[in-house]
């Protein structure tokens, strides 16, 4: 198998190493501020810094590799699941206080069910009505959590 | 007899009515994850951790390990039915598993891997019983200095078995540890990372991370459809009861796969996943006849089985008597012990010992719990495998959310969901293991903690890590396991270009 396949850059892993190069670089840099201390006293910034100069290490390797990686077929990002998911999150966030348990829990049913382009809004919108009850029950009526559970109740 | 009237005691604290029913929402729930294909324990215990807050503490880590072996249990039930392992440490049990389904034998492989499980648990648990006490015995003289010796070993044993690149496992791990860095250094109080966040002081939350990388990643990037489209397998109980030749057969693989699952349990790093492969493939090596597995062996099917239910139980050692965990999800039922002000680790056999003993209790109840929910009831989860994930995955965004949200009632840690969620689906994509990840977050803080005591102690002086005998001994494998594979892995690039 492996010798039918070309060589050539693995770019999911040469982006990935570098934004860790980055990323740790950064961090190395914020850690150091936190003042390194000596190794009988070590700072706050002595653990994360070291760590931070580990994984911009490996994250050069991961990138170095990728150059003579076998080729892999490339990466398909899952925008439409990561858009409708990260849009249920969100909406979850901004309206529990608001709205309440009760009017949240079935839109973002009804959102994160469109990750799926197969669901239904009739059956997504039943689904949430009927989570919005047992989580209701759950977690406010046996649990006695103070979640709002309507708008101005709770 | 010490043991003897320490597990009554166990048992005296487990046989409450509301113990008993945690024990058996954790094992139920376990199951149902466990069957469902591409949701782990890891999840299930990230989902009911929120819960864990208003429980004591014997409830809810009675629950949180119910749902740990409970899913090897269940990871079993749709390997063996419809090839697809329910958890990974369940892959093996597809080679020869679903064979016999497909010979028509589905109930008596159901049978036998649920017999099989409940023994090899029972040998684990006693196993557990039996060592716990002595190994936190020797631990009580660990200091600094052996603690951050055993966790370096335990965070590069995590990585080097992950699977994947160990480059990648590597990172993932030190990835890890940098993220539990952020938020206040308990030693000097000063704010690291926290960019002025007043909800980053007490560092990220460890239930929205696990959220997160294992709720929000796994729904972004989980396959679509239903996983038991065509799991139609009809299961009768009286089909169950294998015949005498297989039992005969049985025996053998069962002995070996709950040994060498019972050790690898115990050690750090290696969990139930390996320990089931392990114990296929000696099994293969000591068969007379190894042509038949693959096709349908029960020896096949018995000998993973056996091993990672043992795996399941022994794991627990190291968690609880040396707050060292071997696996990521037994490093979340040690964040949820933190979380609930326990603190594992030798002491916690002198402070804890109810609790102890009471967790040891839960394990046998729970266990025949399993037994009556996966022999008499196999047909209601098959039936739950056909649940479409169009409806399992809004209801799971739900139950996240919220969760998160109760903790503080603040929706900060949904963002944080999101935030780590995204991070998490970046990781897969690359192949970043998520498992080690979460380990150095956990274990990060401690690690920096004996580090910055031990040096304190030594003056500074970085040699006493390779002076002192059992923190040698540590540093020794921890680097062999790093250094090893680097070899072989240069060795194999130059035998490949002289190819080319």
């Amino acid at each position: 198998m492996r010798d039918q396949q070309s060589r050539g850059v693995n770019q999911s892993d040469l982006v990935a190493g570098l934004a860790v190069v980055i990323g740790c670089g950064v961090a190395a840099w914020i850690g150091a501020g936190y003042g390194l201390g000596t190794p009988r006293r070590m700072g706050a910034g002595a653990f994360p810094f070291v760590l931070s100069l580990l994984g911009m290490g490996l994250g050069a390797l991961v990138a170095v590799m990728s150059v003579t990686a076998p080729q892999q077929p490339p990466v398909a990002l899952r925008w439409r699941r990561l858009f409708y998911v990260t849009a249920s999150f969100l909406l979850f966030a901004v309206a529990i206080e608001p709205l309440g348990l009760l009017l949240t829990i079935p839109l973002v049913t009804v959102i994160g069910a469109k990750a799926d382009p197969t669901a239904k809004l009739g059956e997504s919108a039943l689904l949430g009505i009927g989570l919005a009850l047992a989580l209701w029950v759950v977690f406010v009526r046996l649990l006695g959590l103070g979640i709002p559970v309507l708008p101005g109740v709770g | 007899m010490e043991i003897l009237s320490n597990i009554a005691g166990g048992f005296a604290t487990v046989l409450t009515v509301q113990n008993l029913l945690f024990c058996f929402a954790g094992v139920a729930m376990g199951t149902f994850i466990g069957v469902l294909p591409g949701l782990g324990a890891m999840l299930g215990i990230a989902l009911l951790l929120p819960v864990t807050y208003y429980l004591t503490p014997e409830a809810a880590i009675i629950m949180l390990a119910g749902i740990y072996y409970g899913g090897e249990y269940g990871g079993s039930i749709s390997a063996i039915l419809i090839n697809v392992p329910g958890t990974p440490s369940s892959a093996v049990a597809t080679l020869d598993g679903h064979e016999m389904t497909k010979q028509g034998r589905a109930a008596v492989a159901l049978f036998t891997s649920a017999v099989a499980s409940f023994a090899a648990g029972s040998v684990g648990i006693v196993l557990m019983m039996l060592f716990s006490p002595l190994i936190a015995q020797f631990a009580l003289s660990f200091g600094s200095l052996e603690y951050f010796s055993v966790l370096l070993l335990g965070l590069v044993g995590a990585a080097s078995v992950a699977k994947g690149a160990r480059v990648k496992a590597l990172l993932a791990v030190v990835l890890g540890v940098l993220l539990g860095s952020v938020g206040t250094d308990i030693s000097t109080g000063v704010q690291r990372y926290s960019f002025g966040v007043p909800e980053f002081i007490t560092g990220i939350s460890l239930v929205a991370l696990a959220m997160g990388v294992f709720g929000f990643a796994e729904i972004v990037s989980s396959s679509e459809g239903t996983a038991g489209a065509h799991g139609k397998a009809r299961i009768r109980l009286r089909d169950m009861v294998p015949s005498r030749a297989e039992i005969r057969a049985s025996l053998g693989p069962f002995r070996r796969g709950t040994a060498v699952g019972a050790f690898l349990g115990a050690l750090p790093g290696t969990g139930p996943t390996i320990a089931s492969f392990m114990a296929y493939s000696l099994e293969k090596r000591v068969s007379r006849d190894p042509g038949r597995f693959g096709k349908g062996a029960i020896e096949g099917l018995v000998a993973p089985e056996s091993a990672n239910n043992a795996a399941a139980q022994t794991a627990f050692i190291p968690t609880l008597t040396l707050g060292i965990p071997g696996t990521a999800t037994m490093a979340l039922i040690l964040g949820a012990l933190i979380i609930q002000g326990i603190q594992p680790g030798p002491r916690l056999m002198v402070e804890n010992e109810e609790l102890f003993w009471a967790l040891i209790a839960s394990f046998w109840i729970g266990n025949l719990f399993l037994l009556i929910l996966n022999i008499p009831l196999v047909g209601l989860w098959v039936r739950l495998v056909r649940i479409p994930y169009r409806f399992l995955f809004p209801s799971i965004i739900c139950l996240i959310s919220l969760g998160v949200y109760s903790v503080q009632l603040s929706p900060f840690g949904v963002f944080v969901v999101i935030g780590t969620g995204m991070l998490g689906y970046g990781m897969r994509v690359v192949g970043i293991p998520a498992a080690p990840f979460l380990m150095g977050f956990i274990l990060g803080p401690p690690m920096e903690e004996n580090l910055r005591r031990a040096l304190m102690l030594a003056r500074g002086d970085f040699t006493v890590f390779v002076t002192s005998p059992i923190s040698a001994v540590c540093v020794l494998l921890a680097s062999a396991a790093i250094v090893w594979p680097t070899m072989t892995w240069g060795y194999g690039a130059l035998k490949r270009r002289r190819r080319v």
